[in-house]
């Protein structure tokens, strides 16, 4: 008889159940201890009148430990799934393989990287409270930003993954690949201004959203091209995923 | 055997001991809403020293008082007033001595320089830019006080001619807008969220039993 559970439900069961690997304690535990605590006392050590300046300072090096760990675990852990068979039980699962790769993405790229850049920001935001509640729409608009930029990262390390299905291989190509990304953008940012080209400056700012959205929320003058980039560029690769993973992945 | 901690749990258990850790670091390290920094410059035969402050991450008032000044000039610029100054090496006022400071608790940079110029382009600087002369209350080289209010990025610029070989000032800056919550306030916050966390994972193991 087939089974009557929304396919929604199925897809929360199949994301409870990874979370309890890909957010395991201790590491995860110690990593959001340790980004929180340093966030917050980054961000306290100066008189920060402005919540989007907050974010800014707690959230540029959270970014970066973020991506880092969805490198390690999000993209490395994918593989691990398919090469430990660990994938087969998933799929074995009365759930379409959109609904697995929904799932997938949700509890080792977006669940993830929520967390760890909202936990610091809880933290700040309470000890901060009197100069960051004049600003909470601005504090929340700066979290969207730097989520999306780590979601770019987050699906850049899943296509890897997905294609690779090797652990070592999908960890440290990972790696490569954010670190190119990230010296792209300066390499365009430095040309650009060296040779005159603006165009090769608005494609090196562009790259990071979050750096785009601050800048208009200084009240600096922003193309609208460039705060697009980032999130159409994350949507294709979004695409890519539940594409590739639906009609061409071979989860042995 | 005991069920591991829900991710809930965990969560409130861990921004708890970071609210406790940063809220305790924040009181000892953490900013500070007003700080009083003073300083001595030997001007020599040089025929004028300049002054600033510079609001990096702040806002605020800054004052300055000098003693041992024959004349005072000063202006609020938009960006590091330092910066500006080493500009006027174009009309030949160079920089000598300079002493640069920074208190990011209170998110300032401060110091002073000593001009090596002809006396007499001093006189004209009210002519090239909006500097405002002081009108001196009191006898020459007694105290004198200015008083700016700056935002973050802006900075106050004093120059002075000595009345003698040495000037003394004293700058005081206090941040205006900055607020955070007290220790007492963040531990118990801190505390609740275990606490809370704790519950749910001792409930979690009794409905389990």
């Amino acid at each position: 008889m087939p089974s009557k559970t929304s396919p929604v439900v199925k897809v929360y069961r199949l994301v409870m159940i990874d979370s309890s690997d890909s957010l395991r304690p201790p590491g995860f535990d110690l990593m959001i201890l340790l980004i929180a605590t340093l966030g917050a006392v980054l961000a306290s050590i100066q008189p920060i009148v402005e919540a989007h300046v907050a974010v800014r300072i707690i959230l540029d090096p959270t970014l970066f430990a973020t991506a880092i760990f969805l490198a390690l675990r999000s993209s490395a852990g994918i593989t691990s799934l398919v090469q430990s068979g660990v994938i087969n039980t998933y799929m074995s699962y009365p759930l379409s393989r959109l609904g697995v790769a929904v799932g997938l993405f949700l509890s080792r790229v977006l669940i993830p990287a929520a967390s760890l850049l909202l936990v610091p920001l809880i933290v700040a935001g309470v000890i901060l409270w009197p100069t960051i509640s004049r600003g909470l729409d601005n504090y929340a608009l700066m979290y969207v930003a730097y989520l999306i930029q780590a979601l770019l990262y987050g699906s850049m390390f899943t296509v890897i993954a997905v294609v690779s299905r090797s652990p070592g291989t999908a960890s440290v190509a990972s790696i490569a690949v954010y670190f190119t990304y990230n010296v792209l953008s300066l390499i365009f940012s430095v040309l650009g201004s060296s040779m005159g080209v603006s165009l090769l400056v608005d494609i090196g700012d562009a790259m990071g959203f979050n750096y785009m959205v601050y800048r208009s929320l200084l009240g600096e003058h922003v193309l609208l091209w460039q705060l697009a980039m980032v999130p159409i560029l994350t949507t294709i690769l979004i695409a890519s995923i539940l594409t590739y993973f639906t009609r061409r992945f071979e989860p042995v | 055997m005991s069920k591991p901690l829900t991710l809930t749990s965990r969560l409130f258990i861990v921004v708890g001991v970071a609210l406790i850790l940063s809220g305790v670091l924040a009181d000892v390290v953490g900013a500070k809403e007003e700080a009083v920094k003073k300083a001595l410059i030997e001007v020599g035969d040089r025929p004028g020293v300049a002054i600033t402050v510079f609001a990096i991450s702040s806002s605020g008032r800054a004052s300055i008082t000098l003693e041992g000044a024959d004349r005072i000039y000063y202006m609020t610029l938009r960006g590091d007033p330092m910066l500006a100054l080493r500009q006027l090496s174009t009309i030949n006022i160079t920089l000598e001595n300079q002493a640069i400071k920074h208190d990011f608790r209170v998110g300032i940079a401060y110091g002073h320089a000593v001009l090596n110029t002809n006396p007499l382009l001093l006189t004209t600087l009210p002519l090239l830019a909006n500097i405002i002369p002081v009108n001196m209350s009191g006898t020459p080289g007694g105290k004198e006080t200015i008083e700016a209010r700056i935002k973050g990025g802006e900075g106050l610029l004093v120059i002075a001619t000595p009345s003698d070989t040495r000037i003394t000032y004293t700058i005081e800056y206090k941040v205006e807008g900055y607020k955070r919550i007290g220790l007492t306030t963040t531990i118990m916050i801190g505390t609740a969220l275990i606490v809370l966390g704790s519950l749910q994972a001792v409930k979690r193991e009794a409905l389990t039993r």
